[in-house]
């Protein structure tokens, strides 16, 4: 059975308001129920279990890798080493687009990269592989 | 990696961070290099240059009026002031400038580390370069508005 989009909950992990801005706006066309942010790592693993303490787990998170404190890569580890967060989709959205990095990321269990800066149809092509994975489907669609 | 082939790679990543995130077009002028530079514009930001390089500073640097241009197209918004918000907006131009700068320049600079972006806002900010080397200077113009970028790499 399909889930709406009007459903799920997204965190946008990034230190800059404007890049949080970007995937915010890119992610309109997708119908979300709910978007949070979170400034770093830290600040995105405490939401991301409070949220599951609530009952309301978020379905992806979206994360830069360069942040002050704990970055991306070490949230996404954070979250892989946790058997209740284990199962979290990221989409790791970064500056540096360094094909190591872009290795590393999915080794470590991303579900998908892309680099900054981004056209929106390139963004909406990721987001929909996502979403299909998940067995979402866009409010309307 | 010459002069040429620097001012090539940055004039490519600022065209393309400008026009997807601003949708803007930019005309670069003619390049200089100078030592002991101090920026230009009203609000400047600089990131550290580390391995594989043994020093190094980029940064991009503002007059007033083409930041609130730049960021105005980004937000639909009305910016008359340089608050936080231009601030974090310079930051993160420059990290993808320089994102995009990395890559283009793959061969030279794979792995290479820099650090995060720092914002300063008052003109003749003194770059953190290398006294003794010399800094690349590129202008370029945004609809009737210049802004400069800054390379040194050591």
């Amino acid at each position: 059975m399909k889930i709406s989009s009007s459903k799920i909950r997204v965190l946008i992990v990034d230190d800059s308001a404007l890049a949080r801005l970007f995937i915010r706006n890119a992610l309109v066309p997708f119908k979300i129920g709910a978007i949070d942010n979170a400034v770093n790592g830290e600040e995105a693993f405490l939401k991301i279990q409070h949220a599951i303490s609530e009952g309301e787990p978020f379905n992806i998170v979206f994360s830069d890798i360069s942040m002050p404190g704990m970055n991306g890569l070490q949230l996404l580890d954070a979250c892989r080493s946790k058997p209740e967060t284990r199962a979290l989709h990221f989409m790791i959205v970064t500056a540096q687009g360094d094909k190591n990095d872009s290795v590393a990321t999915l080794a470590r269990g991303a579900a998908d990269y892309i680099t900054k800066p981004f056209v929106a149809a390139e963004f909406e092509k990721k987001v929909s592989r996502i979403f299909e994975s998940l067995g979402l489907e866009v409010e309307g669609d | 990696m010459t002069n040429a082939e620097a001012v090539k790679a940055m004039n490519l990543a600022v065209q393309k961070t400008l026009k997807t995130m601003a949708g803007t077009d930019v005309v670069m002028l003619d390049p200089s290099v100078k030592s002991q530079v101090e920026t230009l514009g009203d609000v400047s930001g600089e990131m550290h240059l580390f391995q594989p390089f043994k020093g190094g500073v980029i940064a991009l640097s503002f007059p007033k009026e083409t930041i609130f241009f730049i960021l105005n197209r980004i937000y639909q918004s009305d910016f008359d002031e340089i608050d936080a918000s231009v601030e974090d907006g310079v930051g993160e131009l420059l990290n993808v400038i320089h994102g995009q700068f990395r890559s283009i320049t793959a061969s030279f600079s794979a792995g290479a580390l820099a650090s995060p972006p720092q914002v300063v806002v008052g003109r003749r900010h003194k770059l953190a370069q290398d006294e003794s080397a010399r800094t690349l200077i590129v202008p370029f113009r945004t609809g009737p508005h210049l802004f400069h970028v800054y390379l040194q790499v050591a």
